[in-house]
């Protein structure tokens, strides 16, 4: 990595002006000697100066009034009535979920054919993506996964055969 | 109103108890810097209040989850990005014309913007324009980063803690991000640094 690249994050830390004062000494140093650092600090500059004089239109107080009381109204009704819990973790709801996804599976076990063994420990699968996963089907050659989101950051994977057996499943 | 740490702290105890004046204040403390980063992710008005509305309800009903010592602005902030994810992804959102809107406070009724608002010089308006049409072409990190940092209002920690990334990347990003800005600008950014130089002369 050439000495530009490495300063690169510096370069937009200084345009913010929120570069420590030894980091700034440093890069002050290498900008003495080379101008395109020197350009991109300025563009660095430009473009952040462009993006904060862009302000975003009004919203008038009637307006938020209104939003708040269409918050209001939708709290009450969905907030899940549990303990608070001591921080970010597995919200105390989700065995009862997997409880559901188990008789659930139970169903389809009766109905369609043999669940696969792994059903008998369902796999929690952190969720990486930004995006929530309400439902999600994966397809292989022996079994169909469904993907259930338990929480904001974990989901259940329920795999069931998609052969049903010849012999009876019970 | 403007909230302490340990304001927001007892707010967010009071609003996890099930306090609805709670609930309240901190809609009204964090509304403005939520509706700033979703305007500038969607680039239309409307759909950012949606997407303002929807995320504080969602915040709600998973206070539960915050930590007593996070953020509740950076994990509100979190949930309004992704929400203006899902909502462009569910949407197609179609960037309008005019980036101003004014209502009808009788109707309630949102209308279009005059075309050409005769308050607003044209060249203005067309910096806008290029700049929304930039950001909308910018990855979804990317633009992110360049939206939550524009609102004047969170630091590289407060944007790391929102993004769930250390601050050396939000740094990263927000540098690949304007230079990214700065190439789909173009003509807009040169014509502009020259107006700023000249007012610096």
């Amino acid at each position: 990595m050439s000495e530009c690249e490495a300063n690169e994050a510096l370069l937009a830390a200084e345009a913010d002006g929120v570069l420590g004062e030894s980091e700034r000494d440093a890069l002050m140093a290498h900008l003495s000697g080379c101008t395109t650092c020197q350009s991109r600090l300025d563009e660095q500059r430009v473009v952040g100066a462009l993006l904060r004089d862009q302000t975003p239109p009004p919203v008038s107080e009637q307006e938020w009034a209104t939003q708040w009381q269409r918050i209001a109204e939708a709290v009450p009704q969905r907030r899940p009535a549990h303990k608070p819990t001591a921080g970010i973790g597995r919200p105390f709801w989700l065995p009862a979920t997997m409880a559901a996804a188990v008789g659930f599976a139970a169903v389809v076990w009766f109905v369609a054919g043999r669940v696969s063994e792994s059903f008998a420990r369902p796999v929690e699968v952190a969720l990486a993506g930004e995006a929530e996963i309400e439902e999600l089907a994966i397809d292989d050659e022996q079994a169909t996964g469904m993907i259930i989101q338990t929480s904001p950051e974990y989901a259940a994977v329920i795999w069931i055969d998609t052969e049903p057996q010849e012999e009876a499943s019970l | 109103m403007g909230t302490g740490s340990g304001d927001e702290a007892e707010l967010v105890r009071r609003a996890q108890a099930g306090d609805a004046e709670a609930f309240r204040l901190l809609h009204e403390a964090h509304r403005e810097v939520a509706f700033s980063v979703a305007w500038r992710l969607l680039g239309n008005r409307e759909d950012a209040l949606d997407v303002v509305q929807d995320a504080f309800i969602r915040a709600f009903e998973r206070l539960d989850s915050l930590g007593e010592q996070a953020s509740f602005r950076s994990w509100l902030l979190r949930i309004v990005s992704n929400r203006a994810i899902d909502w462009r992804r569910a949407r197609r959102v179609r960037r309008t014309q005019s980036l101003q809107v004014h209502r009808d406070d009788q109707s309630g009724i949102t209308e279009p913007a005059v075309a050409d608002p005769p308050d607003v010089p044209l060249r203005q308006r067309e910096l806008a324009e290029a700049i929304q049409a930039a950001l909308d072409q910018l990855p979804a990190d990317a633009r992110t980063v360049l939206s939550m940092y524009a609102t004047g209002e969170m630091t590289y920690q407060q944007i790391a803690e929102a993004l769930g990334v250390p601050i050396g990347t939000v740094m990263s990003r927000l540098y690949h991000a304007r230079r990214r800005m700065r190439d789909l600008l173009g003509d807009h950014l040169e014509a502009e640094t020259a107006r700023r130089q000249e007012r610096t002369a």
